[in-house]
């Protein structure tokens, strides 16, 4: 027998510990007597001649079964049994990154692996269970089961994609799956194309299955671009891995149009980079290197190129100019500017993603994002006092959040501030003591900003923080645009408009994928390359219609030389299969279960003597 | 097996089936017995069945005395007065009923036993009520603990039967006893006295002289009962225990013993010989009664040995 927490087995301390209680509060029998007149002048003997002999109670006894099976229970006692002599529980760890996809030898590696999978599977016994673990970018159970069929199934279902493949977890997940009442072990199959990593423990014995040899590979392994005026600057590095030199073309393709082709040579081992100025007016790009290799899939690289988000602004004011020209300076916003009166007729109301307010405030929030500028007192929305605030001259702003991180007030005069009550949903950005002066938060699906000063009163609007916190408070209320390029399997995290109702990603063989509606979508099953449009929706009807790229090539992933195993320091043999066959038998739940039904039996014992 | 056995372990051990008091062959049985009431107790001529020691104009015959003015000419001896030339009138032993006064400890003590004191109490006063009702005599019923709590009477007469053994029966114990307090309550409620009995189990610390003081003889002929269980003469040996007072819930540790039980016994004796002189020096009859006794085969025929009952 051994124990898996030998440490619980120090609440058999409670064993003295009762005997003392036991000892100290030593319980008479009390026996009733119609009176004690009789008895009370008796000498009292009973100090001199009480002698602490351990009253052998059956309580006590009971006490300390209890309390010694209870504490046996948490030392987590063990017995190998004989109940299924031969069953092995296997975790089948198989690389499903996209050097896994390169042709080797013929066929694919990931084929190879799959091979090797089925073969291993059919190979169990009856009994015997198998947990089928994925090592993409993440880790993932897809299997877990005796039945070879369904193992198989689910085995022929993976394909090989995304950059990364996460052996440390799927090691991790394999543990904590491994029952141990099995005779366990780990195999994992992969190519090896693996970052450096450190040596770990692993409780079980490991099997390192090598798929593939070396072959050469070259890849597009960074692609990106920028604006330059009314051009882009495009940039791309490519790597070979490879002994021998390579010569090949790259070109820069946007649709069918080739905006640029140039020779490359690259030495054995290297990189080079190119960087390109482009004409603009391009939405998307694609990187092509002739490879001529054994994984295409990194020989091209995508990119969108026309991220910006159009913003819509509806401006409502008295004295909208100054406002007006910070705002047309953004790029991407159109403003419409129009009184207070003429708020509720305006047809803009339903398309745009920001209105402001300057000195006013509806009864409901508009549909986007808004921002509030010295809120009038009669509002139903904020509760605002209605005299003017002092500020005081020598108390220092407190400022806070990435909003208006490095942005400088000094100097800056607010005047006509009225005290707004922060809402439970906003916090205080810049304040003046206790006055808040910039709220920010988020209600009822509406993201809103509040400036409690009045523009036309201080001196904010002569400074250079003015057109800044304009801007920040702009791309800060609007929703952001997509990233240009994501890797294989990389976390895409899109923050959608808040008024969207569906958002739709078609996939480079047009497979449509919708993502359910959040204020963040995060996706991860991006794993195929490519160019992914995403359509924001509303009520059927696109309102946004963007792209993202998905590119295979990176430097660890594109290096198909196989390289050494994880340093794992695994056992020679699991305890489990050192037993010839045996397995582990916990014993705390029965102990604990017999503890129960004495303190159930004490119960009523106690109860019945009553 | 029952499906519901675990319906016994929350409910109530169960208890042993009481039998009721008396039965009608018993009762039938006792009306071959009577009180023996003294003579010097003072009752009313109306119908009873006690002689009194008061001699008194009757008819029949015992003595004479001088004719006084007032007395009935119907006693007057005619025949004497034909001798003698003078008036004398027939004196003679009158028969009188006596009110008999039953007090029942019903003290939370007198539930102590195997059976319960109490329900010996609940014999004999049951026992004693039915031969006074049976003989004509005045009844009083009351059970007392601290205080006189409740009270059956006056009765006279068998009709008053049912009523008296009811009352008896449904006497519930509770409570401290206080013989000094409830009998001098008694005694000045009850000023022409009568034929006292007290049913308990005396384990009061003090108050049973004072309160015998209160019913003095011969307006009072009282019977002390005391009722006494075979344990409390004979205690166990029961090592390292705890007593405890049913009565005021005192504890008392103790380990009893043979040197322990020893005390105790002389304990008792003494108690018991002081509670029999106090009942000499004041003029009542103490009788001691173990509540296991049966009441037909036993305790009757002790209380006629007393002459108590003839």
């Amino acid at each position: 027998m051994s124990f898996l927490l030998p440490l619980g087995l120090l609440a058999l301390l409670a064993l003295p510990i009762i005997v003392l209680l036991h000892l100290l509060r030593e319980r008479r029998q009390r026996v009733p007597v119609p009176s004690l007149l009789l008895w009370a002048n008796l000498p009292r003997r009973i100090d001199g001649e009480r002698s602490r002999r351990l009253p052998l109670t059956l309580l006590l006894l009971l006490h300390l079964l209890v309390a010694a099976l209870l504490g046996f229970a948490l030392g987590g006692p063990q017995i190998a049994g004989a109940l299924a002599p031969n069953a092995r529980h296997t975790a089948l760890v198989i690389d499903t990154s996209t050097s896994m996809a390169a042709i080797d030898g013929g066929t694919s590696r990931f084929e190879q692996a799959r091979q090797r999978a089925r073969t291993l599977i059919a190979a169990t016994s009856p009994g015997d269970r198998v947990t089928l673990i994925t090592a993409g970018p993440r880790a993932q159970i897809v299997a877990l089961g005796e039945d070879p069929f369904d193992l198989t199934a689910a085995l022929d279902t993976l394909q090989p994609g995304g950059v990364g493949a996460a052996i440390n977890e799927a090691l991790t997940l394999a543990e904590a799956t491994l029952d141990p009442q099995f005779s366990r072990r780990i195999v994992v199959v992969t190519d090896g194309a693996l970052p450096p990593q450190p040596a770990r423990n692993v409780a079980v014995p490991v099997e390192w299955v090598q798929i593939g040899s070396n072959v050469p590979n070259r890849a597009i392994i960074a692609f990106a671009s920028r604006p330059w005026g009314g051009r882009i600057q495009v940039y791309a590095r490519v790597a070979s891995y490879d002994s021998a030199p390579f010569n090949g073309t790259l070109r820069i393709v946007s649709g069918n149009q080739v905006l640029a082709e140039e020779q490359v040579t690259i030495a054995p081992d290297g990189e080079t980079e190119i960087s390109w100025t482009l004409p603009g007016g391009v939405e998307t790009l694609r990187a092509m290197i002739d490879g001529r290799d054994t994984l295409p899939q990194d020989d091209s690289a995508y990119l969108s190129v026309a991220q910006g988000r159009p913003i819509t602004v509806i401006l409502v004011s008295n004295q909208p100019a100054v406002l007006r020209r910070a705002l047309e300076v953004i790029p991407g916003v159109t403003v419409v500017a129009a009184p207070p009166d003429a708020y509720a007729a305006m047809p803009e109301r339903a398309i745009a993603d920001l209105t402001i307010f300057d000195g006013f405030l509806p009864d409901a929030w508009p549909q986007g994002s808004a921002l509030v500028i010295a809120p009038p007192p009669d509002s139903s929305l904020l509760r605002v006092t209605s005299d003017f605030q002092p500020l005081d001259a020598g108390a220092p702003l407190r400022q806070r959040g990435s909003t208006l991180e490095g942005l400088g007030f000094g100097g800056v005069v607010f005047e006509a501030v009225r005290r707004v009550e922060p809402p439970p949903w906003a916090e205080v950005l810049l304040a003046s003591g206790d006055l808040p002066l910039i709220l920010r938060g988020r209600t009822e699906g509406h993201e809103v900003a509040i400036w409690t000063f009045d523009l036309a009163s201080g001196n904010l609007t002569t400074r250079l923080a003015f057109p800044l916190l304009v801007a920040r408070t702009v791309r800060d209320l609007a929703p952001p645009p997509l990233p240009q390029a994501v890797r294989a399997g990389e976390m895409l995290t899109i923050r959608p408009d808040p008024r969207t109702t569906a958002l739709v990603l078609r996939g480079p063989d047009n497979r449509r994928i919708e993502a359910p509606v959040a204020s963040v979508v995060t996706l991860d099953t991006l794993i195929e390359p490519g160019l992914y449009t995403v359509e924001e929706q509303r009520g059927g009807t696109t309102v946004l219609a963007g792209a993202v790229g998905v590119n295979a090539g990176a430097a660890i992933e594109s290096n198909l030389r196989p390289q050494s195993a994880l340093p794992l320091r695994a056992p020679g043999n699991d305890p489990g299969s050192a037993s010839g066959g045996q397995h582990v038998i916990d014993l705390w739940p029965w102990l604990a279960g017999a503890a129960l039904i004495i303190l159930a039996i004490e119960w009523v014992y106690v109860l019945r003597r009553r | 097996m029952n499906a519901m056995w675990f319906r016994n372990i929350f409910s109530p051990k169960p208890q042993a089936e009481i039998p009721p008091l008396f039965n009608e062959a018993f009762l039938r049985r006792l009306e071959r017995l009577s009180l023996q009431a003294q003579r010097t107790l003072r009752g009313r001529p109306s119908g009873g069945a006690h002689l009194s020691h008061r001699l008194l104009p009757t008819s029949i015959f015992s003595d004479h005395r001088p004719y006084s003015v007032g007395d009935d000419y119907r006693y007057v001896d005619w025949n004497v007065y034909a001798h003698q030339d003078a008036l004398f009138v027939k004196l003679g032993e009158i028969e009188q009923d006596v009110t008999v006064h039953l007090l029942l400890d019903a003290s939370r003590s007198m539930a102590w036993g195997s059976p319960a004191r109490l329900r010996a109490a609940q014999l004999i006063a049951g026992t004693l009520g039915y031969l006074a009702l049976t003989n004509n005599d005045r009844l009083h019923v009351t059970s007392f603990d601290a205080a006189v709590r409740r009270e059956f009477g006056p009765a006279q007469g068998k009709s008053r039967l049912i009523g008296m053994l009811r009352f008896i029966e449904q006497v519930k114990p509770g409570g401290e006893t206080n013989l000094r307090s409830v009998l001098e309550t008694y005694a000045r409620r009850h000023p022409r006295g009568g034929m006292l009995v007290v049913c308990s189990d005396l384990l009061a610390p003090e108050g049973l002289e004072e309160g015998l003081r209160a019913c003095p003889p011969p307006t009072w002929q009282t019977l002390v009962l005391h009722l006494l269980d075979p344990r409390e003469l004979n205690p166990e040996r029961l090592g390292p225990i705890e007593l405890e007072d049913v009565e005021t819930g005192k504890l008392l540790p103790l380990i009893i013993d043979d040197e322990t039980i020893a005390h105790y016994r002389r304990n008792l004796a003494a108690w018991q010989r002081t509670i029999e002189s106090i009942c000499g020096r004041r003029g009542a009859t103490y009788a001691r009664v173990l509540s296991t006794w049966p009441l037909e085969r036993q305790i009757i025929p002790y209380l006629r040995a007393r002459q108590i009952l003839t």
